[in-house]
């Protein structure tokens, strides 16, 4: 379906674009992503997979990071043009349980992140997320998420901002001592969501993870971007982009 | 002007079908996954992934690689084997209202006889599609579709174990065609599904080696078009039972550029990632273009275009 660009808002290698699409708005989860068709020419082939930032009754917000000509062209475009999208797809995060629950943000990747803070928080459920980037100029989302009500800490590689150190160092620190009922969500670069299932799995606390691959169809038809889960092929566009992180063999994803 | 509505339907060696565009195989999965994105009542028919006779994991990863105008996949027919594809893909797919066939993939001609002895009779079936061609499996089928004794052979060993109709699927990867196109035609073969992906490569600049794990893989994509076209006005030439165009097809005019060259219908692969509505709009344009030319049906484009 065609979806119009109501906003546009490009900020470095970054944009922000807000589009009208009711029906895949209603029924978005938090997790779930859109396939977006960028040319009809020869390049680029495939549709681009983007997770879903934000929703609100009618639209829905698209992060966008500028890594080669397709999202060049999209961060690029203005309000009042029409993007070619399908969605929403894939599974997205549980929300299972009733419990606090720590977001794991790695830069571009904490874009499902804002959208969960907010589906959490309307449940009433307590939100801290942890955002890490390189520098200050990484942590994406920190203002939109702390309007959730969620609180906020980030990291920094660089000590620009917050904690100097790893995000997952931010994590080490604060999971000991909570009650029992917490969970975990991340979303980000693979070393990050590798080490994030590791700690989890050190502190037994369920966590969830929210996986980027390169996709050809994104509608679970070609199988190209599979991983391994519990032994066997799994297709990130289909019973992921998220994934229980114990499922996942993180030296075959 | 001619104001009655041109008849679409084709007689595919037996495989009856309301209009002559399908969504080919490894391209529209089992078909359910595309609910919601296909009208499978607008469309004639789905061909299935290749289905061997033990489930298969398939490559490893990666296995797809972006091209200009296509793509490369090395998937190495993933599938789930003939017995859970009878037992729960094949009850959801003949809810589907399209024809269904199921496309047939093996390493030697007893896996693929047994996989085909337990396709035959399954209600919902409207016929087999052998892949003699699977370009990304050391032994996926290619070696019998490259040869035309052994393909002969092979063909010939299916026919007498099966009442459905029998497509068998070619490789453009040989050197003559034709002999091929003939040998699986006097074998028995009821319709020629032309072609399967063209045998590609690509490398990663940085790591300086192939994208692929499976280092080679087949290019699909408008890429391919032409020479899918050629191969269909070669193999339509040569044969007299009917012959499915397939690579590169994303629109009407491509459609009918196939027809023209001699094919009774085509199939539409990569297009339906980039846009699942590919095969209706197909359709539609067929049938304007048809309307628009004042012929009566589809029947009276099929091989207009030949010299």
């Amino acid at each position: 379906m065609q979806a119009g660009i109501i906003k546009a808002r490009r900020f470095g290698p970054y944009a922000r674009l807000v589009l009208k699409a009711p029906q895949i708005a209603q029924r978005a989860r938090p997790g779930q992503f859109v396939e977006i068709l960028i040319s009809g020419k020869a390049a680029p082939f495939w549709r681009r997979p983007f997770s879903i930032c934000r929703v609100e009754k009618t639209t829905l917000e698209l992060l966008i990071k500028v890594v080669g000509p397709g999202s060049n062209l999209l961060a690029n475009m203005r309000s009042g043009e029409f993007v070619d999208i399908i969605g929403p797809l894939g599974r997205g995060f549980t929300l299972r349980g009733r419990g606090g629950m720590l977001l794991v943000g790695g830069g571009f990747g904490a874009a499902p992140l804002l959208f969960l803070a907010e589906r959490l928080r309307a449940c009433g459920r307590q939100v801290e997320v942890l955002i890490g980037g390189h520098s200050r100029e990484d942590l994406l989302l920190r203002s939109s998420i702390k309007l959730t009500g969620a609180s906020v800490a980030c990291a920094t590689e660089d000590g620009s901002y917050g904690k100097q150190g790893k995000v997952t160092d931010l994590l080490i620190e604060r999971l000991p001592g909570r009650k029992p009922g917490w969970t975990l969500a991340a979303s980000g670069p693979r070393p990050m969501l590798a080490a994030v299932a590791g700690i989890a799995a050190r502190h037994e606390i369920h966590a969830e993870v929210c996986l980027e691959k390169v996709m050809a169809c994104g509608m679970g038809i070609c199988q190209g971007c599979v991983i391994k889960v519990g032994g066997a092929y799994q297709r990130v566009c289909k019973e992921g982009p998220v994934f229980s992180a114990q499922a996942v063999d993180w030296n075959n994803v | 002007m001619n104001r009655t509505r041109p008849a679409l339907n084709v007689n595919l060696g037996g495989v009856k079908l309301r209009n002559p565009v399908l969504l080919a195989s490894g391209t529209c999965g089992y078909g359910t996954e595309l609910l919601g994105q296909v009208r499978f009542q607008s469309i004639g028919g789905l061909v299935s992934k290749s289905i061997t006779l033990q489930p298969k994991p398939g490559n490893p990863m990666p296995r797809v690689a972006e091209c200009s105008s296509g793509m490369l996949n090395a998937i190495g027919l993933e599938n789930v084997g003939v017995r859970t594809f009878c037992g729960e893909k094949l009850p959801e797919m003949r809810k589907l209202p399209c024809a269904i066939l199921a496309n047939v993939a093996g390493s030697t001609p007893e896996e693929y006889i047994e996989v085909v002895e337990y396709l035959d009779g399954r209600r919902g079936l409207a016929g087999l599609e052998l892949n003699l061609s699977c370009p990304n499996v050391r032994r996926g089928g290619m070696e019998f579709g490259r040869e035309p004794g052994l393909l002969g052979s092979l063909v010939a060993a299916i026919r007498r174990r099966t009442r459905l109709p029998l497509w068998v699927k070619l490789t453009p990867n040989v050197t003559d065609i034709i002999a091929l196109a003939r040998a699986a035609e006097d074998a028995g073969a009821d319709a020629l599904t032309v072609m399967n992906t063209l045998l590609g490569m690509r490398m990663d600049i940085q790591q300086r080696c192939p994208i692929l794990a499976n280092l080679t893989g087949g290019l699909s994509g408008p890429a391919i078009k032409p020479v899918a076209l050629r191969m269909v006005y070669q193999v339509a030439g040569a044969v007299s039972i009917p012959v499915i165009g397939v690579g590169g097809i994303e629109t009407a005019e491509d459609a009918i550029e196939f027809i023209l060259a001699g094919a009774s219908a085509v199939q539409i692969g990569t297009a339906t990632f980039r846009n699942p509505g590919s095969a209706e709009q197909a359709v539609q344009g067929l049938a304007a273009y048809l309307r628009q030319s004042g012929m009566t049906g589809v029947n009276e484009l099929i091989g207009a275009g030949r010299k």
